[in-house]
């Protein structure tokens, strides 16, 4: 959710609050500017903590010396084989799912599995009903 | 699941446009007050559990004490209502309860250029039930990303899923000062491609909740009743008419459920008939 977005919902329910129809409707709305201003606030804050890394309070060297020993052989092998096994389910998962859409798509060919909202690609609520049903 | 993927057409008719017909025998006093007429048409699918489900729930339940303005947003620029520039979907309708507690029909104006920027309508609601397309621009005649009816904080109400004019809901909730009666219908057991089912029966439930309860989320400290009705299996009747005279007080919450009785390949067609008039 990017800033400009934020700003023109709590301008939207500035607007929202000025024009309520009565103070039953007003409470509502500044409801909503509440939380939108929140929302804000967040953004702002974890910009701000991101910022302040660099001067993070110093860590003990015997705490260094531990998190930057070598690692051992073994350790590295394990790791290696976590991520191939990691690797090879998402494979499994992904080829699942292709399956899965296009029973999906026989099944109701009007409606779509997937939608894009910004640039991230969703399934569709009829999709998900359909993976769940299917369970 | 229930319901999954279950269709709900739900359509409200004001009285002036109600056909002669079908209060043919209502009493003179009803007539008298005008009622509106709201058809639920469900086409339903077979469930996978047994036990009662909500067939064709909302996205969220809106209830607000005092009507409120909501947005709508579509997940694709393709849908736009700019004149016949080549969009998909131009507007969308909702149907619910207002600020002056009567139920209506709203159509809402999509973004003039690219609808996945929010509108915020101008009209008030206290519930939103159900949402349908209902104009189209010359690029297709359907939505083209899922446009969503929501509240100002982003919590979707109802949605029409990309390439589908019907959007969810099959629940609605009696407005202040009226009282809705249920007037008739049918319930019909098919197969999957539409012919009379050979299997062992589905179960409909009209389950009427006090507000209290059904619209706030508190403990279901007070009654819930419901309405059922049964088609038992192939050697039964295939077909059963829903009776009319059920009376729903104000404020109530009328949800509609459906569970297969022992098989899960039941699909079945649900049509059903509720007049509401101001007391």
């Amino acid at each position: 959710m990017d800033t400009e977005y934020i700003d023109k919902k709590i301008k939207q329910c500035k607007k929202l609050v000025k024009n309520a129809t009565s103070e039953a409707q007003k409470e509502i709305y500044q409801g909503y500017l509440d939380y939108w201003i929140t929302k804000s606030n967040l953004k702002t804050d974890t910009e701000t903590s991101e910022g302040a890394l660099v001067e993070a309070p110093s860590i003990p060297v015997d705490v260094i010396e531990v998190l930057t020993e070598p690692q051992k052989e073994e350790e590295k092998e394990t790791e290696e084989k976590a991520i191939l096994e990691k690797e090879l389910q998402d494979a499994k998962d992904k080829l699942e799912e292709l399956e899965k859409e296009e029973e999906f798509k026989l099944a109701y060919p009007n409606k779509n599995a997937y939608y894009n909202r910004d640039n991230k690609t969703y399934k569709t609520n009829a999709f998900k009903e359909f993976l769940i049903s299917k369970e | 699941m229930a319901g999954a993927a279950s269709e709900c057409r739900m359509r409200l008719q004001e009285f002036r446009d109600i056909g002669g017909g079908i209060l043919g025998d209502l009493p003179g006093h009803i007539k008298a007050a005008e009622p509106q007429l709201l058809t639920l048409h469900i086409l339903g699918t077979t469930d996978t559990v047994a036990g009662f489900l909500e067939i064709d729930a909302p996205t969220s339940v809106f209830a607000e004490a005092v009507a409120v303005a909501v947005e709508t947003i579509s997940s694709q620029a393709a849908d736009y209502s700019a004149g016949d520039l080549g969009g998909a979907l131009q507007k969308i309708s909702a149907i619910g309860n207002n600020g002056s507690d009567k139920m209506i029909t709203v159509q809402m104006v999509g973004h003039a250029t690219d609808w996945t920027t929010f509108v915020l309508h101008t009209e008030t609601w206290k519930n939103i039930f159900h949402c349908f397309g209902s104009a189209w621009g010359t690029g297709d005649d359907d939505p083209a990303g899922d446009v969503d009816i929501r509240t100002i904080g982003d919590a979707v109400i109802v949605e029409l899923p990309a390439g589908d004019n019907e959007g969810n809901g099959a629940r609605f909730v009696v407005p202040h000062g009226h009282v809705a009666m249920l007037y008739g219908g049918f319930l019909r057991r098919l197969t999957a491609t539409g012919a009379w089912a050979n299997d062992e029966g589905i179960a409909i439930r009209i389950v009427y909740i006090d507000a209290i309860d059904g619209l706030l989320g508190l403990p279901a400290d007070r009654s819930q009743n419901w309405i059922e009705f049964v088609i038992a299996g192939q050697y039964s009747k295939q077909e059963l008419e829903i009776p009319k005279g059920q009376m729903f007080e104000e404020d109530s919450q009328i949800i509609h459920q459906h569970s297969c009785v022992v098989d899960a390949s039941e699909n079945y067609d649900l049509y059903l008939q509720y007049l509401i008039w101001k007391k």
